[in-house]
């Protein structure tokens, strides 16, 4: 888990630098998706649910994400985009491929409905931390909140 | 107030931000706050995925409008970055219209990693994901060769390929008929380690993330583009390695006849 976790951070920081993030946030970000990758891992181990872990990490990698940007009042895209990677299904999509190139119907809909599942994962996982975070910026605006 | 020039201005950040690939409401967001250090009757400001509408107008003044397409779009997090943060300075009154607008011309001039950073970065991110998904040392080096061959393509493949899915298309054919040759080695290399480790830096995360993100806002428009873009991008890498590893399955069959 610790060389998954090492190779997460290479990983991310690589893909960060591929879409210009600036410098100076590179580690950050390749710590988001290193830290979010080995709870992915975390929850995965016990649970054996790819939907659930994915659905883990990604909370905590938006919060991390929405943490940071409001510490070096930066866009939390700096953060999120990169952290989220890790993530994204791509395993899915090529697993479907290859069940496609097997002629194996039961397992290209298998594959299929869990990579919509995991994307479906991820954006319930960034919803919800959007959510969380607008609602605390309306009540600090709102002098009195109820 | 020279409104023209604070119009153009916020004009610029806004088409910067949005050829960068920030989300929609950053856009609006942006320019609003920029338009309205004019304390002006009505601040609109529309803007699209491809397009940004935005017009000044006050009892006072004669109403100032304009429309900007945007055409190609690069994702580049630190334009956002830099163009949020000249965004602040205006509005905090620490930085005159005309020092922002000189530094947001500049703003396209300014590279920070320059292409020798870039091949390493993507060469470092395929060994990387290869790692992260489990693989050994032989399967990362492996990977390593296709982060140089997504390197190589992407370099010929601005005069060759014309849009950005035939080149995504082409990279993901080579990586999964290396991955798949790979396998004929006698280091056990297991090739869907190798294969999606190596299409991960292609995997269109900005508009996935995006997509959520604008939709939540209730940005609909933009929300389904980005997840019709992000679709594509899948596609053209699904269809890559689908054929990939087809044609190394086809010459597999033919050889054996012989």
């Amino acid at each position: 888990m610790v060389i998954q976790g090492i190779s997460a951070f290479f990983g991310t920081a690589g893909f960060a630098i591929l879409f210009y993030l600036p410098k100076k946030y590179l580690i950050h970000a390749g710590a988001t998706g290193s830290l979010g990758w080995v709870i992915y891992l975390l929850v995965l181990q016990p649970n054996n649910d790819k939907v659930l872990a994915n659905f883990a990490a990604t909370l905590f990698v938006a919060l991390t994400a929405h943490i940071l940007a409001r510490v070096y009042k930066t866009p939390v895209t700096m953060f999120l985009i990169p952290g989220v990677i890790p993530l994204v299904p791509g395993a899915g999509m090529y697993h479907i491929v290859q069940s496609i190139i097997d002629n194996s119907v039961e397992k290209t809909s298998y594959y299929f409905y869990q990579t919509l599942q995991m994307a479906g994962s991820i954006a319930l996982g960034i919803f919800i931390m959007d959510t969380v975070f607008r609602i605390a910026k309306r009540s600090k605006n709102k002098k009195n909140p109820f | 107030m020279n409104y023209k020039l604070l119009f153009k201005t916020a004009m610029l950040a806004g088409e910067i931000m949005a050829q960068s690939g920030a989300e929609t409401f950053r856009v609006e967001d942006t320019m609003n706050r920029i338009l309205s250090t004019s304390h002006l009757q009505s601040v609109e400001v529309y803007a699209t995925t491809t397009g940004i509408v935005a017009s000044l107008s006050d009892p006072l003044i004669e109403t100032i409008s304009g429309v900007a397409r945007i055409s190609n779009r690069a994702n580049n997090l630190s334009r956002i970055h830099d163009v949020n943060q000249i965004s602040r300075n205006i509005c905090d009154g620490r930085m005159t219209l005309e020092d922002a607008n000189e530094q947001l011309l500049s703003i396209r001039d300014h590279k920070i990693y320059s292409k020798r950073t870039l091949a390493i970065a993507t060469v470092v991110s395929t060994i990387g994901f290869a790692g992260l998904f489990g693989g050994t040392i032989a399967d990362c080096i492996i990977a390593a060769i296709n982060g140089l061959i997504i390197v190589l393509i992407s370099r010929f493949s601005v005069n060759l390929v014309g849009s950005a899915f035939m080149g995504d298309a082409a990279k993901c054919f080579a990586i999964a008929f290396v991955a798949m040759l790979s396998t004929l080695t006698p280091f056990q290399i297991n090739k869907d380690i190798v294969i999606i480790g190596s299409i991960m830096p292609l995997v269109p995360g900005i508009p996935i993330t995006n997509a959520i993100r604008d939709t939540l806002q209730g940005d609909y428009n933009s929300g389904t583009a980005r997840a019709v873009e992000a679709f594509v991008i899948s596609l053209g890498i699904a269809m890559g390695v689908g054929a990939g590893i087809g044609l190394f399955n086809i010459i597999g069959r033919m050889s054996s006849l012989w």
